[in-house]
C-alpha cells in the first residue's frame, strides 16, 4: 500500500517543483526570520557588540516592565473602542448610502461622489493626514478650537498633545481613515440582498426598522463577522497613526505595543528584548484569533 | 518521455531564475527607500566599485565612494570635493537621519550593506562608536585632532579613539525680536532670571519664549542644555548615573515655574502651528539652535532685520559663560567600507576644508574646525536678517560644554516621559527627577 502511494507521488513529482519556488522563498524570507528572531529573544544584543546568551531574562524583564503593560493596555483600549464604534458606523453609513442610491435621492453623480469620498481617506498618505489633523486640532490656530471659540465655547486644548485627548484623536483618525474601506463590503452586501424578502416582510406588516433588524442584519451577518475579524487583527497592529502623530507620547499616552517594539529594537538597540516583545505579542494575537474563531464561527464548526 | 524533458527544462529555468534573483552580488549598494543621485556625469549605477587604484607617485586615494546623508547641501559640497579630487567619485544618497541610523544598525548587525561614509547625529553616535562597526580614524586624523573644538570632537570618540569627525556644530543661542524688544522696552537677558523681567513688561497674551510641551525627545535635549547651564550633567565621566542630582531637580523645578508663571508659550515645536505663533510675534525671544535663522529666513523673509541674536543667558550671575551642543553633525566611515582611504579623505575634507565650510557657513552652519572659525570671512560678516549681528561673535561668546551622551536615545526618551508626567500634574518636579534616576539605574543605562 505504502509502495503504491510512493510510486504515485514519485511519478507525479513535477507539480511539486512548480510550486516549490514559493515554498523555498517563503521558508527563507518568512519562516527563517521567525525562527532566528526567536533565538534572538534569548540574547542580550544591540546589533553591534557581541551577543550574550541570557536565557529567559528578556521574558522575565518583560513581565515586570510597566511600559509593556501600558502599551498592551493602550492597544486593547484603542482596539475595542475602535470596534465598538466602527461596526455600527459602517453599517449605518452603508445603509444610508444604499438608500440614497436606491431611491435616487441625490442623483447618480452625487451618490457616486459621496460613496467615493468615504473611500478617499484610506488612499491618502499618512504624513499628509497627520499634517491635516495637526492643522485642524492645533491648540492656537487649529480649526476646531477656532470654531469652538467662535461658538462661545472657550477651548485652548492641544487635542493631539494632551495626554487626556491624544488617544481619542488617534481613534478618530483611524476611524476616519478606515470606515470607507469597510463600507465597501457592507454596501456590496446590501446591494446583493434579495428584494423579495423585503417585499414579503412588507406584506406581513414589517416596518423599515423591523426589516433592518430582522432581515438586513441577519443576512449581513457573515460580512459583519468578516469585518470584525479582519479589523480586530489589523487594529492590534496599530502603528502608523500614533507614530506619525504623537510618537507614542505624550508621556506614553498613545504608546501601543508595536511602537514599543519598534523603539526597543530600532531606537534603543535592544534587539533581544524587542524579539521577546514580538513573541509575547504574537502569542496574544493567536489567542485572540482562536477566541474569535470559536465565537464567530461556532455554528459552522458545529 | 517528452513530458520528462519538458519538465526538466522548466525546472532548470526556474532554478536559474531563482539563483539570479536571490544570489548576492559582491558589490551592491542598498538604495531602496532612498533618493539616489550620482553627483557626477557618470551613468547611474547601484554598484559600488571596490578597487583602489594607485594613480600617481603620491598614491592618492581614488575610486568611488557612497555617502549617506540627509541634507541636500552635502550633494553640492560633494561636487566641490570631486572638482578638487578628480580621482574620487562621490555618490550621495539622501536618507533621513533616523533612517540612516536604522540602516547602519542593520548593516552592522548583518555584516553588509553599509556605505563608505555616513552622516550621523552626533549625540546619538555613542552606540555606534562603542562597537566594532566604525573605522578608527585616530591615526588618520593624527595631530589635526587638536584643531577641532574639544566638545564636539569628544562626542565622536570612544575609549580615547576617534570614530567620526564633527562637520558642523550648533549650540544654543538667544534669538530675539528686536522690533518687539524696542516696542516694549526690553533688554537682552543676561541670566535666566532676566526672563521674568521681560515677562513683567509684556502684555498678558504674549510670552517670553517657547517651551516644548509635551517634551518628548526634542524637549529632553533642551532640558539637558539648561541643566548644563545650571552646572549639572546626568552621567559622570565614568558613565555612571549621578544620583540625588541637585542640578537636575533644580532644572525640573525651574521648568515647572516657567509654565506656572506663564513665562513660556507651551506647545509642540517645529510644527506649522509653532512657526505661525513665532511669525505673529507671540513670543519675543527663542533659546534655540544657533543655526535656526536659516529656517526663519526661509519661512519669514518679511521679518528681515527684525531678529537679533545674542549669546545664551547665564544660569545666574557669576555662572560660567557656557553653552551646550544643540545639534552636532558628524561623518563616520563604517568598517565595512570598501574604499576606506577615499572615504577618510572625503570625511577629512568636508570637516576641515575652506571650500566645504564656506558652503556650510553660507547656510548658517558653524564649523567645528578651529582654523576655519578663526579665518572665516562669511561668519564674521554682519548678518542683515539678524539686524547686523555678527554670528561668529555670538558663537565665540560662550564655551561649549561637553556632555557625555551615553545611551542618549533611551535616556532622552525616559527624560521626556518624566518631564511630561510633571507637565501633566502627575508628579512634582522632584518626584519626576527621582523617578528618572531610578529608571536609568533600573534600565542599566550607562555603565
Amino acid at each position: 500500500m505504502i509502495k503504491k502511494y510512493k510510486n504515485y507521488y514519485f511519478k507525479n513529482w513535477y507539480p511539486y517543483f512548480f510550486i516549490s519556488p514559493f515554498f523555498i522563498l517563503f521558508t527563507i524570507f518568512w519562516i527563517g526570520p521567525i525562527i532566528v528572531s526567536f533565538y534572538y529573544s534569548f540574547l542580550q544584543w544591540d546589533g553591534i557588540s557581541k551577543a550574550v546568551f541570557i536565557g529567559f531574562d528578556n521574558y522575565k524583564g518583560l513581565f515586570s516592565d510597566p511600559l509593556f503593560y501600558k502599551a498592551i493596555k493602550n492597544t486593547f483600549i484603542l482596539t475595542f473602542s475602535y470596534e465598538i464604534i466602527l461596526i455600527p458606523t459602517v453599517i449605518i453609513l452603508s445603509v444610508l448610502l444604499a438608500n440614497i442610491a436606491e431611491r435616487n435621492l441625490a442623483g447618480k453623480f452625487i451618490s457616486n461622489f459621496i460613496r467615493s469620498s468615504f473611500f478617499v481617506p484610506i488612499t491618502m498618505a499618512m504624513v499628509i493626514v497627520a499634517i491635516i489633523f495637526d492643522l485642524v486640532l492645533g491648540q492656537r490656530y487649529g480649526t476646531l478650537n477656532i470654531l469652538l471659540n467662535s461658538l462661545g465655547i472657550t477651548s485652548n486644548i492641544d487635542w493631539i498633545h494632551n495626554p487626556n485627548t491624544a488617544m481619542w484623536v488617534i481613534l478618530l483618525l483611524r476611524l476616519w481613515r478606515n470606515t470607507g474601506y469597510y463600507m465597501i463590503f457592507v454596501y456590496a452586501g446590501l446591494k446583493s440582498l434579495p428584494k423579495d424578502v423585503y417585499e414579503a416582510a412588507k406584506v406581513d406588516g414589517a416596518n423599515s426598522l423591523g426589516a433592518f433588524f430582522k432581515i438586513t442584519l441577519p443576512l449581513l451577518k457573515n460580512i459583519i463577522m468578516f469585518i470584525i475579524f479582519m479589523s480586530l487583527i489589523w487594529q492590534f497592529q496599530l502603528f502608523d497613526e500614533p507614530w506619525v502623530l504623537t510618537g507614542g507620547g505624550p508621556n506614553n499616552a498613545t504608546l501601543v505595543i508595536l511602537i514599543y517594539l519598534y523603539k526597543n529594537i530600532i531606537e534603543y538597540s535592544r534587539i533581544g528584548y524587542g524579539s521577546a516583545i514580538s513573541y509575547v505579542f504574537t502569542l496574544i494575537l493567536i489567542l485572540i484569533a482562536i477566541l474569535q474563531l470559536r465565537v464567530f464561527f461556532r455554528e459552522k464548526v458545529k | 518521455m517528452r513530458k520528462y524533458y519538458i519538465s526538466l527544462l522548466i525546472l532548470i529555468l526556474i532554478a536559474t531564475t531563482l539563483f539570479l534573483g536571490i544570489g548576492c552580488k559582491k558589490e551592491t549598494t542598498e538604495t531602496t527607500n532612498a533618493e539616489t543621485t550620482v553627483a557626477s556625469t557618470a551613468s547611474e549605477t547601484t554598484e559600488t566599485v571596490t578597487t583602489v587604484a594607485e594613480t600617481t607617485a603620491e598614491k592618492k586615494p581614488s575610486g568611488k565612494i557612497t555617502v549617506w546623508s540627509w541634507h541636500d547641501l552635502d550633494k553640492e559640497v560633494a561636487e566641490l570635493f570631486m572638482k578638487e579630487n578628480p580621482n574620487i567619485e562621490v555618490e550621495v544618497v539622501k536618507i533621513g537621519p533616523w533612517d540612516i541610523e536604522t540602516k547602519l544598525l542593520t548593516a552592522i548587525a548583518s555584516g553588509r550593506g553599509a556605505p563608505d561614509v555616513a552622516a550621523v547625529v552626533s549625540r546619538r553616535f555613542q552606540r555606534f562608536a562603542s562597537g566594532t562597526g566604525m573605522t578608527d580614524l585616530t591615526e588618520y586624523v593624527g595631530d589635526d585632532a587638536s584643531n577641532y573644538l574639544e566638545a564636539p570632537l569628544k562626542e565622536h570618540m570612544y575609549d580615547g579613539k576617534i570614530f567620526a569627525l564633527p562637520v558642523t556644530v550648533a549650540v544654543m543661542a538667544c534669538l530675539y525680536r528686536r522690533d518687539l524688544f524696542e516696542k516694549y522696552g526690553l533688554e537682552i537677558p543676561e541670566t535666566m532670571a532676566d526672563l521674568y523681567k521681560i515677562k513683567e513688561k509684556l502684555p498678558k497674551d504674549m510670552y517670553v519664549m517657547p517651551l516644548f510641551v509635551p517634551s518628548g525627545q526634542w524637549g529632553s535635549d533642551a532640558f539637558r542644555v539648561y541643566m548644563q547651564l545650571a552646572g549639572g550633567t546626568i552621567f559622570d565621566e565614568n558613565g555612571k548615573v549621578i544620583q540625588n542630582n541637585a542640578a537636575g531637580k533644580q532644572t525640573m523645578n525651574y521648568y515647572k515655574q516657567l509654565i506656572d508663571d506663564k513665562v513660556v508659550m507651551t506647545g509642540a515645536w517645529f510644527t506649522p502651528e509653532s512657526y505661525a505663533a513665532i511669525g505673529e510675534g507671540k513670543v519675543v525671544l527663542w533659546l534655540t539652535n544657533i543655526s535656526e535663522p536659516s529656517n526663519l529666513m526661509a519661512k519669514f523673509p518679511e521679518l528681515s532685520g527684525k531678529w537679533g541674536m545674542a549669546p545664551l543667558p547665564l544660569w545666574e550671575e557669576g555662572s560660567p559663560a557656557i553653552t551646550a551642543e544643540y545639534g552636532v553633525k558628524g561623518f563616520c566611515v563604517p568598517a565595512q567600507s570598501k574604499n576606506i582611504p577615499a572615504a577618510e579623505e572625503f570625511v577629512k575634507w568636508i570637516c576641515s576644508s575652506k571650500t566645504a565650510q564656506d558652503k556650510f557657513a553660507q547656510n548658517f552652519w558653524f564649523s567645528a574646525y578651529k582654523p576655519y572659525l578663526d579665518s572665516s570671512e562669511i561668519l564674521k560678516q554682519p548678518n542683515e536678517y539678524l539686524g547686523g549681528t555678527i554670528p561668529l561673535d555670538v558663537f565665540n561668546a560662550r564655551e561649549i560644554k561637553y556632555y557625555n551622551f551615553i545611551d542618549w536615545v533611551q535616556t532622552s526618551d525616559i527624560l521626556g516621559q518624566e518631564i511630561d508626567a510633571m507637565f501633566g500634574g502627575e508628579k512634582t518636579p522632584d518626584q519626576a527627577w527621582n523617578d528618572f534616576e531610578s529608571r536609568l539605574i533600573g534600565e542599566k543605562l550607562g555603565l
